[in-house]
């Protein structure tokens, strides 16, 4: 009798977690134009805006998200080096934005950067079942550039997404 | 007959007079974008909108170095220590202020960089160039207040 109990545990556990696939979803953002009027003398800041692309998953049934990797690269690499350091945010209407990269400093003359993640991404699961979720990035400039700089941004996520 | 024209009369003028009262609304709640100065003068913080919220971050500092190490100064303060390495010049410290209407922006948080305290905020617009804005913790009563000036925009 107790190992029939323990068999059906067993079983029951197997299919339990069978129930929840977890599914690893990149995303891949086009080049983003960074805004910025250049407001301040000396070096100033600049900000881009772009929407997260959550097509094909069905938001109601994320149990768990996590951002894994960001990887940046510049589109004119000359520009570079007037990078100075790189704050990565998610913002959505129904809940607070969240930090969820940076990188300080970003390393001289390198076109491809990746951003260190942050540890604690607790909100993110409620960001994620927002309509519409946007992602904000912050770059502080050593100097002010000529004409606008392009970045392009591949960012990784790892969602458990109930079946 | 009648009271077809009644209704449609009611619904004309529902519409005559809400379209022109929500742009005011909108144009009165991205009055508080801009470069702003709080009473210390030690920062300047630009207010942009995101996705119908409105978010301010550090875009100039007097003094960006930190006078011990001479390198940029870095959120220290903050609790999350994964944070540390964060700068404040770029720093998001004004997050997710909704507009309540009639000169009023809330259910956003004010962070200080001096103790890495975030307290709930209320912004008020005193006149187009001045801001009330009072960091709080529970209720309203129990905060500080300060006034922040509009900065004109070097073209």
């Amino acid at each position: 009798m107790k190992k029939s109990l323990t068999v059906s545990l067993v079983v029951l556990l197997c299919f339990l977690i069978s129930c929840s696939e977890t599914e690893k979803k990149t995303i891949t953002s086009t080049s983003v134009a960074m805004i910025e009027e250049y407001a301040m003398e000396g070096s100033n800041t600049l900000t881009g805006v772009w929407e997260v692309d959550l097509a094909g998953i069905n938001i109601d049934n994320i149990e768990s998200a996590k951002v894994t990797s960001i990887k940046m690269e510049m589109v004119e690499p000359e520009k570079s080096d007037i990078l100075a350091e790189i704050i990565m945010q998610l913002a959505a209407s129904g809940t607070n934005m969240q930090r969820v990269a940076l990188l300080n400093p970003v390393p001289e003359n390198s076109s491809s950067i990746d951003l260190s993640i942050a540890e604690e991404q607790e909100n993110l699961v409620d960001l994620l079942k927002q309509k519409e979720v946007t992602f904000v990035a912050d770059v502080n400039l050593k100097e002010d550039p000529k004409g606008t700089i392009s970045i392009t941004t591949v960012i990784e996520f790892e969602l458990e997404v109930k079946q | 007959m009648k009271r077809l024209i009644l209704i449609f009369l009611a619904v004309a003028a529902t519409t005559y007079f809400a379209t022109p009262v929500k742009a005011q609304d909108k144009e009165g709640a991205d009055a508080l974008i801009g470069i702003w100065e709080p009473s210390h003068g030690k920062a300047r913080i630009k207010i942009d909108k995101i996705a119908d919220k409105y978010y301010g971050r550090i875009v100039w500092l007097k003094e960006p170095n930190d006078p011990v190490t001479g390198e940029p100064k870095l959120d220290k303060n903050n609790p999350d220590e994964s944070m540390h390495s964060a700068p404040l010049r770029g720093y998001r410290m004004l997050k997710d202020f909704e507009y309540q209407g009639d000169g009023e922006w809330s259910e956003g948080t004010i962070y200080d960089p001096e103790n890495g305290n975030t307290y709930s905020s209320v912004i008020k617009l005193k006149d187009e160039n001045t801001l009330d804005i009072r960091g709080y913790i529970g209720m309203k009563t129990f905060g500080r207040s300060d006034v922040w000036k509009r900065l004109k925009i070097k073209r």
